[in-house]
């Protein structure tokens, strides 16, 4: 079976899980944060359960049949990883400044954003850059 | 920047070059990424070292004068926070990052520059944190669950407690995305072969891990935002005096902290799991139920959050007492399989086996107390006693510490080539095992006499200062303990011997490549027909008594 389609299952079981406690929770003890939390638990699992179900059909991997050989794969196009980028490292510091600066004031906290944005967009770009 | 395109057959080797300071701030490999966490998680542990030392030094004896109740509040706040937030769940990331893809024959994670924003904004959460002790109102004081109403604008105007919240939201925005990394690559990269169910454990552990982190860190910071708005956007969440409910942050916030708790033990309970089999030279006992487990603690820790809030009174103590019992079933079963597949092994024991021993012992000790303060009788008798504080030092020092400093032995070979000192590491296990003891044994007992947690000072009861005394020599003890194992470090990774590309006879992928590996991890991969494809491809016949299993996938 492919692993996607037990990826989906794993979701998908877990919501399930999540909505069954929380109904039971609420049978037992009629407290509304702690129902709400697990409900909300169940169905945001179950939304990502649907998406990687239903993008599980075709997804067959050679990963998945036990007895292919790493040489199958030998010469194809296995994915694309960059080894460097320096716009993580620019939206992490766009991202502390921009939530210091909601403690300290705008002066702090616009720098930031701006400094986010960019590295957004660089990082889209260079995605693009990538992907061809 | 490329593409990637599979080897085909075996490619030279050819040394790494030395990367230098620019090349780690804007690295995306894997490799290199792990390293920074790892080496900032064990920077922070130094530091949350020294403040524990601090604040041992403070209770030695009644009535000292070390440090003020404030500064004390500070510092066992910052204490807390540091060791859950910015060690012992971040170094199981940053050691995830660095294995997981070697693990299942991967040339990288599924989102190489997410996972470099992870990095880098762990390291600037945890900077915003303790950047709190530069300002003259000083540094977060209310603990490390940052409770209201005692973290609201009236009781702590100062911001250290705006930059705390600041900081721990940008570690769970970094955790959500490394969790997302992680299931992922998992789903979509494994290697030709690699099943889900020859997947090693200690991935399994990782990707329920993830999944644990899914669940809860939305919900923290979900409480964090409340907290800010209630602070400073003049809401109120948790005002009871405005119709808010203060038991509301408990709820959300432990709906958080008790799922994160696993997040600390899954991880390193994978860790001991590959260094048990691999120093037993048998394949894991009982596979299938290991992985089950894993997602039964999972299932439940999702479901016992208000065991922390028993004696408030306002929560359905049956229900999470009972939930509480329950995961001790799964643990149990975690211990079998070890004892099982140490069963008649041909055991040896470097320092990473004592290391995960150790583990087993005081793990065993931090469940069991566990279970007896998941007894809401029991409960209302020691809670926020220094039993407490014990208990859960069981598990998250006596345990997933002594697994990170296993994984430590095991694996820093092949992230530098070099082997650690054994002789050491030894003399480190040993004065970390029982300094470990001797600090944490006295706090049961004054603990159980009744001395609460988070106090700067105490009265001179009978009994008292002895114990307090003792846990303090302890925690000197402890402290050589871990620095041996910080000079191992340092010494070794210059001038170690060296360590060759399977220094210990392991089964998973990572003994097949190179140490260090090189850019994309393998030069070329073996075939995978079990959990341990590099023991299969030393050994194709298998050896009597630990026959590498071929499952179905
Ligand atoms: C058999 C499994 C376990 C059970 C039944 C259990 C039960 C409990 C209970 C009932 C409390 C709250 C007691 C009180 O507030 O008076 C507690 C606290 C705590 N436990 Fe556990 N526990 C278990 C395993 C773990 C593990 C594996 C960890 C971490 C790796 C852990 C870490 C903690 C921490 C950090 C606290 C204290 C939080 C605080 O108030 O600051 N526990 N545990
Ligand atoms: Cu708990």
């Amino acid at each position: 079976m492919s692993a996607v389609r037990t990826g989906g299952r794993m979701f998908l079981s877990s919501a399930a899980f999540g909505i069954a406690v929380a109904l039971g929770y609420w049978f037992v003890s009629h407290e509304a944060a702690g129902t709400a939390l697990l409900g909300l638990m169940g169905v945001s699992l179950g939304a990502a359960g649907v998406y990687v179900a239903r993008h599980a059909r075709g997804a067959a991997l050679p990963a998945d049949q036990p007895e292919s050989r790493p040489e199958q794969l030998a010469g194809q196009r296995v994915g694309a990883f960059p080894t460097s980028s320096s716009y993580p490292v620019m939206l992490a510091a766009g991202i502390a400044l921009f939530s210091v600066g909601l403690i300290y004031g705008w002066w702090l906290a616009l720098p930031g954003a701006l400094l986010g944005v960019a590295a957004i967009i660089g990082l889209m770009r260079e995605s693009r850059a990538i992907e061809r | 920047m490329t593409a990637v395109v599979a080897p085909a057959a075996a490619e030279p080797r050819r040394p790494a070059r030395r990367a230098g300071v620019l090349d780690w701030l804007v690295t995306t490999d894997h490799k290199h990424i792990g390293i920074l966490y790892m080496a900032t998680t064990l920077g922070f542990f130094l530091v949350a070292g020294a403040i524990a030392l601090v604040m041992r030094a403070q209770l030695a004896q009644p009535g000292l004068h070390i440090v003020e109740r404030q500064a004390y509040n500070q510092l066992f706040t910052l204490h807390g926070t540091a060791m859950i937030f910015l060690v012992i769940a971040p170094f199981a990331l940053g050691l995830a990052n660095y294995l997981l893809p070697l693990h299942i024959g991967a040339a990288d994670l599924a989102f190489p520059r997410m996972n470099a924003l992870t990095y880098w904004l762990l390291l600037a959460g945890g900077l915003t944190i303790f950047s709190g002790l530069l300002l003259s109102t000083g540094a977060a004081a209310a603990g490390w669950t940052m409770y209201a109403p005692l973290s609201d604008f009236e009781n702590t105007p100062g911001p250290g407690v705006d930059l705390w919240i600041m900081g721990v939201l940008m570690i769970s925005a970094s955790s959500i995305m490394t969790a997302i990394n992680f299931l992922t690559t998992v789903m979509l990269f494994r290697a030709p072969g690699m099943t889900m169910m020859r997947l090693p454990v200690f991935v399994w552990n990782i990707i329920v891990t993830s999944l644990i982190i899914l669940m809860a860190f939305p919900p923290l910071a979900v409480a964090m935002a409340e907290l800010f708005i209630d602070r400073r956007l003049g809401g109120h969440f948790f005002d009871a005096s405005h119709g808010g409910s203060a038991i509301l942050y408990q709820h959300v916030f432990w709906f958080f902290g008790h799922p994160e708790v696993y997040v600390m033990i899954l991880p390193y309970f994978g860790v001991v799991t590959q260094v048990v089999s691999t120093f037993s030279r048998r394949p894991v006992f009982g596979y299938l139920g290991m992985v089950l487990a894993s997602f039964a603690i999972a299932g439940l820790s999702m479901g016992v959050w208000a065991h922390h809030m028993f004696t408030t009174g306002a929560v359905n103590n049956p229900f999470f007492s009972i939930m509480s019992f329950l995961i001790a079933v799964p643990t149990g079963i975690k211990y079998f399989n070890w004892i099982g597949t140490m069963w008649q092994g041909a055991l040896v024991f470097p320092t990473a086996m004592l290391f995960a021993i150790g583990f087993m012992l005081n793990f065993l000790l931090g469940g069991v107390t566990g279970v007896m303060v998941a007894s809401p009788p029991l409960d209302y008798h020691v809670e926020d006693t220094y039993f407490l504080v014990t208990h859960f030092h069981y598990t998250l020092a006596g345990g997933s510490m002594f697994a990170l400093l296993a994984a430590l032995y095991f694996w820093f070979p092949k992230i530098t080539g070099r082997l650690l000192s054994e002789r050491l590491g030894m003399l480190s296990f040993w004065l970390t095992f029982v300094g470990y003891n001797i600090t944490f044994i006295p706090l049961f007992l004054v603990g159980l006499l009744g001395m609460p947690r988070r106090v700067v000072t105490y009265l001179p009861l009978p009994g008292w200062p002895e114990l307090n005394l003792t846990s303090t020599a302890g925690a000197g003890v402890l402290a050589l303990g871990i620095a041996l194992t910080m000079w191992n470090l340092v010494v070794s990774w210059s001038r170690g011997a060296p360590a060759g590309d399977d220094p210990w006879g392991g089964g998973t992928l990572e003994w097949a490549t190179s140490s260090p590996p090189p850019e994309r991890n393998f030069h070329a991969l073996p075939p995978i027909r079990s959990d341990r494809p590099a023991f299969d491809m030393r050994m194709p016949q298998g050896t009597p008594g630990g026959q590498a299993r071929a499952r179905a996938g």
